[in-house]
């Protein structure tokens, strides 16, 4: 496999990025891989509160993070928020998930954009060894941010709205798909981790969309 | 002054308002008084409140009462009846007509309402102490015995009464109430539970809900004498030709309507759906302006306080008509009302009569009920009922099963009220009609789900919701997890509402989440019977002010639509069968005839004996309408089905609608079938694998995964002013599902959802019926040219609701994701 099978390239800002159907941006003039939204530990957070959910979405998303990793070849990864998902959800079985997964790729250079989840979840354990910065993150003509509605003069990449659009069946029925979101200004990323929901966001003039159909990334017809 | 007896008493204050004990009531009182439980079968406004609240009354007035001094003549008596009504509009209600009555008879007794409307300040004196007679709901039932001085509390309690029975059974509501009933029954085992129901057609199987099947057959079943009677009479189009066929509300005749409201004193006008009664609401205040202050609208999304007000006014005589829902159904004593209008038809035998009860309340009284139609076909089911009801051919209801969901809330419910033993409990709740045939096995499955969140949560220590202490007594783990549970304590699904609130002002109500979600600045909407402006969320509320302009769409809520009942079906059935014939027995039947004829000439008006089934092509695809008349719930089953087998006969995918006459097939492929292929797709063989297959398909499970996650506690309730942590909370039902679907599939809530597809949409015996007796009917199959009158209530049904399907969502992307490909390729 390819490290862009089924991925959509587009160019954003004068730079070519590459749209993944692993719910991630790859920059390849950088070797950067970029995420937003995974909201680790929300399900241990359910389960302090009494909500019984079982364990399974961090292992799995922190696999399916190491797969696009591993078949780009990124040499950085750029988190654009909401990491982590709660303080009630700084727990063991997921910090420990964590740190393994940060072993595997002890070399990797991680950046976190700190989101609203992140404010309120709070500072990263140290030896995860992430550098942690607030929005705008400006990068070679790009603002990384957690908003997408962030006031930085640069075009900017950002999640926090987890953007699902409804597609139409024959039977004129809908259907809310995860999504890419292109505007003129911003590019917003759908959210990475598996145990979150979404916000509809529909076609409009100077806005491209792409969805996420199982292993391909598929454009919107404007 | 010699001291009366209570039963003398009880004559007095009858004879002071003008009548004497029914023998009925006596019957009650004095089965009571020898210490049995039992049934009240008596219509609406027969006395079926004073049949159940005297008898107490009468035993509390014979006892010897101590040397009186100041103090104890003033102290009421303790807890001594608690009521349970389905509906605090019917509670408030009952708590004034009871304090009416024991000021006549002089007794010094509190009567208090508790309902989650209850200020804080009651709340705090009902703890300290619970007055003489408690009418309550049974959420806030379940919530009183959450409390960890809960066993102490019901020491004085002698009798239990349900009120609107009928209401209760059938649902997760009842087996709330059932199991805070062998709960009391534990507490106080003389305990005296009486049920009260205008309607009940399987009075058995009601006594083994209210006492448990050890004790049914010691229950005295009452009834009172039936005479009421009833007169159904529908509005008639003028011009039948004009006539709409679906969705159109019945708005064009709200001419008539309105002439028929200036007639009565005062009318209620029933629709079935909280949008239908904003639309009609709307229709009314724009037609008639003048007016304004004598209509108001009522149904269970308005705001507590605005619709407590509303039924003080309408008691008052106050308004010329209420518009409303099923919100004021139940037995509430609204004298004033002359006349009762039902807007579309009121799909089940009891619902009629219980709505055409509301008028003409007083006994021996004709109640009459206006029927306006929405489409032509229900002046059928008009002419239908009105057979139906005067053969009082009423629906049986059915308690539910082990609802496993229900059972894991009311542990940890208990669990916070004073703990219990693990043994004990598992005897009571094995009492219970519900779940008498529980197993070992299930029962230690709920103990593990409360405790751990079931076998694949043992690695996680953190979360447990009950827990063992010492002495071996289970207990809730902590204070705020009790906490947390009373906030979500209940069985009705009502997760994803936002309340609605004008821009510094009053608040309106609540809608659905998702219908505020698809508002945009600016949009307007009609909602509480005003049309509103949407201005912003904020804090879990949608502000809104008055809008300037004319139009607004009308929110839609979730909740199923009322399913018409097999009875009222058959009826229908009977009614089509002699339009075959020609023959058109009332006016209803002849004023459809101009419609049926079109039927018969474009397709055919299917007999008893047949089962008609239309293909039409259409830009949508080939469209495939069958009509067994077996009620939507079986339709719905079948349906699943028939995409299956529609798959194995090289039709797919295909998307189903169903109503209570039939199912539409739609599929984009133009293949089409003829009667051998239409046999194997009706064919009883191989029924039992096919829908074990179909429950398979995730798809139906996840529809009933919602109501199962909100009780059993995964869905946290949040409420405005609720702490933000709580908000971190939040993830749909949908979300909850593919997480244990993809990581704890063995979950019993899983397992439930399966059982709720199995028992409620693929019901075997149900399914088998129905295809045994399709397999009997002659197939009457017609290629029609176009939509038939008897399909297009079906097809416009898909346009405007779900449908069923079977693929997985994963699939459809994929397969619209390729369309949407070869598209953009054909035009590049």
């Amino acid at each position: 496999m390819t490290p862009t099978s089924g991925a959509v390239s587009i160019t954003f800002a004068n730079q070519p990025l590459w749209l993944l159907p692993d719910r991630a941006v790859w920059w390849p003039g950088r070797d950067t891989l970029i995420v937003a939204d995974l909201h680790f530990g929300k399900s241990a957070s359910f389960r302090s509160a009494g909500v019984p959910v079982p364990e399974g979405t961090t292992t799995k998303d922190l696999s399916r993070l190491s797969t696009a990793i591993e078949r780009t070849g990124a040499k950085r990864l750029v988190i654009l928020g909401d990491f982590l998902h709660s303080r009630r959800g700084r727990h063991t079985e997921v910090f420990d998930a964590i740190a393994r997964w940060r072993a595997v790729h002890a070399d990797l250079p991680i950046t976190l954009i700190r989101g609203n989840h992140d404010h309120s979840a709070g500072r990263v354990p140290e030896n995860w060894n992430v550098q942690e910065v607030d929005e705008p993150h400006n990068e070679d003509g790009f603002a990384f941010c957690h908003y997408p509605d962030c006031a930085s003069p640069l075009p900017t990449i950002a999640g926090h709205v987890h953007p699902v659009t409804p597609l139409r069946d024959y039977d004129g029925s809908q259907l809310n798909v995860p999504c890419f979101v292109v505007d003129s200004r911003c590019l917003t990323l759908p959210s990475f981790g598996t145990f979150t929901g979404g916000h509809s966001m529909t076609n409009q003039p100077n806005r491209r969309i792409f969805i996420l159909a199982g292993k391909r990334v598929v454009a919107l017809r404007p | 002054m010699k001291k009366l007896s209570g039963l003398k008493r009880v004559e007095e204050f009858f004879r002071s308002t003008g009548r004497s004990p029914f023998p009925f009531q006596r019957e009650i009182w004095n089965a009571y008084l020898a210490g049995q439980s039992g049934l009240i079968l008596a219509p609406t406004g027969t006395g079926k409140t004073f049949a159940a609240a005297m008898g107490p009354a009468i035993e509390i007035m014979d006892e010897a009462v101590p040397a009186k001094t100041k103090n104890v003549a003033t102290k009421a008596p303790p807890l001594t009846i608690l009521w349970i009504t389905p509906l605090r509009a019917l509670a408030a209600d009952t708590v004034e007509s009871l304090k009416a009555a024991a000021q006549r008879l002089e007794l010094a007794w509190s009567i208090e309402l508790r309902t989650s409307d209850t200020s804080a300040s009651v709340r705090k004196r009902q703890k300290e102490r619970l007055p003489t007679i408690l009418v309550t709901t049974p959420e806030s039932m379940s919530l009183l015995l959450s409390y960890p001085d809960s066993p102490t509390r019901f020491d004085s309690l002698r009798c239990v009464v349900i009120d609107e029975l009928h209401e209760l059974m059938g649902t997760k509501r009842g087996t709330q109430v059932e199991l805070a009933l062998a709960r009391l029954r534990r507490f106080r085992p003389e305990l005296r539970i009486w049920g009260l129901s205008a309607t009940v057609a399987n009075p058995r199987e009601a006594a083994s809900f209210l006492l448990g099947p050890a004790n049914e057959h010691r229950s005295h079943i009452v009834r009172a004498p039936d005479d009421k009677p009833f007169a159904i009479q529908s509005v008639l189009p003028g011009r039948i030709e004009r006539f709409p066929w679906a969705g159109h509300l019945g708005l064009n005749l709200l001419k008539d309507v309105i002439t028929h409201v200036e007639s009565a004193r005062t009318t209620l006008i029933f629709t079935n759906t909280r949008s239908q009664s904003e639309l009609w609401f709307r229709a009314l205040m724009d037609a008639r302006p003048d007016w304004v202050g004598d209509i108001a609208i009522h149904h269970g999304s308005i705001e507590r306080a605005t619709r407590q007000k509303i039924e003080q006014l309408l008691r008052a005589g106050e308004f010329r008509a209420v518009v409303c829902t099923s919100s004021l159904d139940l037995g509430v004593d609204f004298w004033p009302v002359e006349q009762v209008i039902q807007i579309g038809s009121p799909k089940s035998i009891a619902r009629a009569v219980q709505r055409a009860g509301r008028s003409g309340h007083q006994p021996g009284v004709e109640s009459k009920l206006i029927c306006v139609p929405t489409q032509a076909f229900e002046l059928i089911e008009f002419s239908a009922a009105r057979h139906a009801v005067d053969h009082r051919a009423i629906e049986a209801r059915e308690p539910v099963r082990l609802a496993l969901d229900v059972l894991a809330q009311h542990v940890v419910t208990i669990a916070a009220g004073g703990g219990f033993d693990r043994q004990e409990l598992f005897d009571e709740v094995r009492s219970t009609h519900s779940f008498a045939m529980m197993t070992e096995e299930q029962w230690g499955w709920v103990m593990d789900f409360a405790e751990r969140g079931g076998p694949s949560l043992v690695a996680y220590p953190r979360f447990a919701r009950i827990r063992r202490d010492e002495t071996g007594r289970w207990t809730v783990a902590s204070d705020a997890i009790a906490r947390m549970h009373r906030m979500g304590i209940g069985t009705i699904t009502s997760d994803g509402t936002i309340g609605v609130q004008f821009v510094g002002g009053k608040r309106l109500g609540a809608v659905e989440e998702s219908f505020i979600a698809k508002l945009r600045l600016g949009d307007a909407f009609m909602f509480a019977g005003r049309r509103l402006e949407f201005v912003r969320v904020y804090q879990m509320t949608a502000l809104v002010r008055a809008a300037r302009c004319k139009r607004g769409t009308v929110p839609r809520w979730m909740g199923g639509k009322l399913p018409m009942s097999s009875s009222l079906a058959n009826a229908v059935r009977l009614r089509l069968d002699q339009a075959a014939d020609g023959i058109y027995v009332d006016d209803e039947m002849r004023h459809v005839s101009p419609i049926l004829d079109l039927q018969r000439r474009w397709s055919a008006i299917p007999r008893v004996g047949e089962l008609l089934i239309e293909q039409t092509t259409t830009r949508e695809g080939m469209h495939r309408y069958i009509y067994p008349y077996q009620g939507r719930l079986v339709h719905e089953g079948l349906a699943a089905v028939f995409i299956l087998r529609l798959a194995r006969l090289g039709v797919a995918p295909a998307t189903a609608t169903f109503n209570d006459y039939g199912i539409e097939l739609l599929s984009p492929s133009q293949v089409s079938l003829a009667e051998p292929e239409f046999r194997k797709l009706l064919s009883v063989e191989r029924l039992a694998e096919d829908v074990v297959e179909c429950m398979n398909s995730s798809e139906l499970a996840r529809r009933h995964f919602r109501e199962i996650a909100r009780i059993a506690g995964l869905l946290v309730q949040t409420r405005p002013g609720a702490p933000r942590s709580n908000r971190q909370l939040q993830a749909s039902s949908e979300l909850f599902f593919d997480v244990f679907r993809d990581f704890d599939p063995e979950n019993l809530l899983m397992e439930q959802a399966r059982r709720e597809v199995l028992e409620r949409q693929l019901e075997f015996t149900r399914l088998k019926a129905g295809l045994e007796q399709i397999a009997m009917q002659k197939l009457l199959i017609k290629e029609c040219q176009r939509l038939s009158p008897l399909s297009f209530p079906l097809w416009a049904e898909r346009i405007a609701s779900q449908t069923l399907r079977l693929e997985s969502s994963a699939d459809r992307i994929e397969r619209i994701a390729r369309q949407l490909e070869a598209a953009a390729e054909a035009s590049s």
